[in-house]
């Protein structure tokens, strides 16, 4: 899917991120922890083509189906554009055709029941709360039919309860549709509950493998050091 | 004025050619208006007026067409402040700053040099209802046409770079082709309105349209409809107070969609 080989990413002459070897697995759950400004971010920037690397190469199979669900936070909130038509819009890809097809429309309005929001699909989704939001942008997520999701931290600026229903969502279209994910996160719990492998970042890979054998070292030690 | 002399004023040839570029050019600044607004890259109309400007007055220095030297000249500015923007981490208000007054001092530099202010570069600088031949109106209603249908043939991939680029990026669009595209139009629109609107204000005419139409809608959809009502409403009525009052017709419709615009801001936001 996509793969790391000694990649270093630099914003300027300074690496925020050194030295990462990595090769994500089909169907799994990888979840990047790190202190803030780890470079966690930066790295998932560098694994959607979003920045290049200063040294090393990422190769990314050229059909991935890629979806990507940024934190939530106040985003163009005054911009008019209704629910649907964002959700939509993750239907596009690197394909052209002028007109969305009715194949389009139909997973779009599948991917807006799944998170529950079809009786919002008419409104400014700036209106929404933070947590309506978060699931729009899911719901374009998923309406793009991807093989795999990266996320960076999509639950950290929502309360409790809205983070245990999207967790879920998230639980469910994993199941259903063999997804594989990379989520940035600071929710140990999360992890210790979800997660299949972990990778600890602080600017360099502190570690890399099982989720279960991260959890046993880490009660001994902080392994973010 | 009566009915019959309305007709025979709107029939009149003169009249009647301005009327379709008008309106042509209208639906153009308003589409572009509202990615650019949402895109907070307001002020690129005003950059490439500018050019266009600098453009017109080298065209005429050398007794060219003006529009086959603007249209070239004009769309690589529009590459190049993108670029600038992109990749020599220039702020994209210190890009437009730059391009622009170095276009403006070029322009009036050539100007006094060849003949002196002529009234020619004078109607480019702000407009004129008239000496727009049927050549002019054809090639107008031809470059229109392209920057309308274009649009709308990228329309949901223009919707989506505009909306949030990083995603769209994400997904495999390739966003860099869509910026060029949007600086492309943008500029081809910027060109077509000089003549009538005047380089100095065709960016206003381009966003303030927009900008009345954001406050009042609340779709991506909605807004360009709007925004294209309220263009066409305040060329009309910016050209019946040019025609009636004889004043420049770029201020005159640039003047009538500020009165949308304020009055926009009167009403409640659209939630």
């Amino acid at each position: 899917m996509i793969s790391l080989s000694h990649v270093t990413l630099s914003y300027g002459a300074r690496p925020v991120v050194e030295d990462v070897n990595l090769s994500i697995e089909r169907g799994e759950n990888l979840c990047l922890v790190g202190p803030n400004g780890s470079g966690k971010s930066t790295l998932i920037k560098g694994m959607l083509g979003l920045i290049k690397p200063a040294s090393g190469e990422i190769v990314r199979t050229k059909s991935l189906r890629c979806a990507y669900l940024a934190q939530a936070h106040t985003f163009q909130r005054d911009f008019p554009a209704t629910v649907w038509e964002v959700v939509l819009s993750g239907t596009l890809d690197r394909s052209f055709n002028p007109f969305i097809t009715r194949a389009q429309k139909k997973r779009a309005q599948e991917a807006l029941e799944r998170v529950r929001l079809s009786d919002l699909a008419g409104k400014r989704i700036g209106s929404l709360s933070g947590g309506q939001q978060q699931r729009a942008f899911l719901a374009r997520a998923i309406a793009h039919e991807p093989e795999l999701i990266v996320m960076d931290e999509p639950c950290s600026a929502l309360d409790p309860v809205i983070t245990k229903e999207l967790y879920s969502l998230f639980d469910e279209l994993k199941r259903e549709k063999g997804l594989t994910m990379l989520i940035a996160t600071h929710d140990w719990d999360y992890v210790h509950e979800h997660a299949d492998r972990v990778l600890v970042l602080n600017r360099t890979v502190r570690y890399l493998g099982p989720a279960a054998h991260w959890h046993s070292h880490r009660e001994d030690g902080d392994m973010c050091k | 004025m009566q009915m019959s002399e309305f007709f025979s004023v709107i029939t009149n040839p003169l009249i009647s050619r301005a009327l379709i570029v008008g309106a042509l050019v209208s639906l153009c600044a308003a589409m572009l208006g509202v990615v650019l607004v949402l895109k907070r890259f307001s002020l690129i109309g005003h950059g490439l007026g500018e050019v266009g400007f600098a453009a017109v007055a080298i065209a005429m220095a050398l007794n060219i067409t003006p529009m086959a030297v603007a249209i070239p000249v004009v769309v690589v500015a529009g590459i190049f402040i993108m670029w600038l923007n992109e990749h020599a981490h220039t702020g994209g208000d210190a890009a437009i700053g730059m391009v622009s007054t170095a276009a403006l001092a070029i322009g009036v530099m050539v100007s006094a040099l060849s003949t002196g202010f002529k009234n020619d570069v004078y109607n480019y600088m702000f407009g004129s209802l008239y000496g727009i031949t049927a050549a002019d109106v054809w090639l107008s209603a031809g470059l229109s046409a392209i920057v309308i249908i274009l649009f709308l043939v990228f329309y949901h991939r223009i919707f989506a770079v505009t909306y949030d680029e990083i995603n769209a990026r994400a997904t495999g669009i390739n966003v860099k082709f869509y910026n060029f595209m949007i600086s492309f139009l943008t500029s081809v629109t910027v060109v077509l309105g000089m003549r009538m609107m005047g380089s100095m204000l065709i960016s206003s005419f381009i966003i303030f349209p927009a900008m009345t139409a954001r406050r009042i809608s609340r779709s991506f959809k909605g807004m360009i409809i709007v925004a294209a009502i309220v263009s066409l409403l305040s060329f009309a009525a910016g050209m019946a107070l040019s025609y009636l009052f004889d004043l420049p017709t770029g201020a005159s419709v640039v003047g009538a969609s500020l009165v949308f615009l304020l009055a926009s801001l009167l009403t409640p936001k659209k939630g």
